[in-house]
């Protein structure tokens, strides 16, 4: 249950402090403990059980009732893999001038790191940052990694542009090299790194 | 000196083994893995990764040499780890884009490099601040797959 989650999508903030829930896709796919919790708070009316770890809803719905625990939604709110990379990005960013120096390393300018944070705002999905390590690269540059049985995916952020690598066990690689300023091209990479993380 | 000996300077063999050693935290990954950073240029206008060719030299040997080159010569020996590649595997990573030479020099015969051939048939060029392009990310990883990976701190 933990692998899964519930995305800003499915819940909306309601008046007064209130929340209710929606999914907008009948097929929501897979659900998270969040989720869970939400629809076992909610009057859903029918939910088909297909397989494990995957449900599918037989349409849309909205949840009957309304929440009003800060605590609760600040739960759901929860994205504890981009805290993660957060933490890791601040940690870099605070390495005094001497470690840069020691490895003949150049610090990245800071608006490399804001934009390492603007590429990550695009994703809502935390899943796909889950394990994934940020290492600065001597270069003044970010380097995101992410290295599992099935893939090996290298993201570089620089001062005007990103790249990646894409290389899957068992297919072709996926690459790409844009303006760091192309939303729609950092939205395709997050489509395919997506399409790996989910196999 | 003999046409071989001659060739041995100048020309890898595809059966030698060569080391990269690493120096920088991010060649490793937290589970121990390498990352790309192990494989990248870095200095401004680089244009090829440095590697020590084996036999010229034991791994001791080579480690200790790395040791009193560039940065170690006159900083805190910051040494972490390798990684050991073959020849033809490197070669074989791409007919086109990777190019592996000898550096031999005198003081440093085991001296070897890695290029990374543009389409225009020139080594690419690293500049600071740059992102690495796409197909360089791409050799990287392939070399981290090919590498046998010792880490020492």
């Amino acid at each position: 249950m933990n692998d899964f989650e519930l995305i800003p999508q499915d819940y909306i903030f309601y008046e007064e402090g209130k929340y209710s829930f929606h999914a907008n896709e009948i097929k929501v796919g897979k659900f998270s403990c969040k989720v869970i919790l939400v629809l076992s708070c909610t009057a859903l009316s029918s939910i088909i059980l297909p397989e494990v770890n995957d449900f599918t809803l037989d349409k849309s719905f909205k949840s009957t009732e309304y929440f009003e625990s800060k605590s609760f939604i600040s739960y759901l709110e929860s994205r504890p893999n981009r805290d993660s990379v957060e933490n890791q990005l601040s940690k870099i960013k605070s390495y005094p001038e001497d470690w840069w120096s020691k490895y003949d390393a150049d610090k990245p300018e800071s608006n490399v790191f804001d934009n390492v944070k603007n590429i990550l705002d695009f994703n809502s999905n935390d899943k796909l940052l889950e394990d994934v390590e940020v290492l600065p690269k001597r270069n003044a540059t970010i380097l995101l990694e992410w290295d599992n049985a099935s893939f090996m995916c290298s993201l570089n952020i620089g001062e005007k542009e990103f790249s990646y690598s894409i290389l899957p066990n068992n297919s072709n690689p996926l690459t790409g090299l844009h303006s760091i300023d192309d939303r729609e091209e950092i939205a395709i990479f997050y489509h395919r790194l997506e399409s790996f993380i989910n196999v | 000196m003999s046409n071989s000996e001659i060739d041995k300077r100048y020309t890898i063999g595809d059966d030698e083994e060569l080391l990269r050693l690493l120096s920088f935290p991010s060649c490793f990954k937290k589970n121990g893995k390498l990352a790309t950073e192990a494989f990248s240029l870095y200095r401004e206008k680089e244009t090829y990764v440095s590697l020590n060719r084996l036999c010229y030299s034991s791994y001791e040997e080579a480690i200790t040499l790395g040791g009193k080159i560039k940065v170690w010569k006159t900083k805190e020996d910051e040494f972490c780890g390798y990684a050991q590649l073959n020849a033809k595997g490197i070669r074989d990573v791409s007919l086109t884009h990777i190019r592996l030479d000898s550096k031999y020099r005198e003081n440093f015969k085991g001296h070897a490099g890695i290029s990374y051939i543009c389409d225009t048939g020139k080594p690419y060029v690293n500049h600071k601040g740059s992102v690495e392009p796409e197909w360089i990310l791409l050799l990287q990883q392939k070399l981290c797959k090919i590498s046998k990976v010792v880490r020492t701190k």
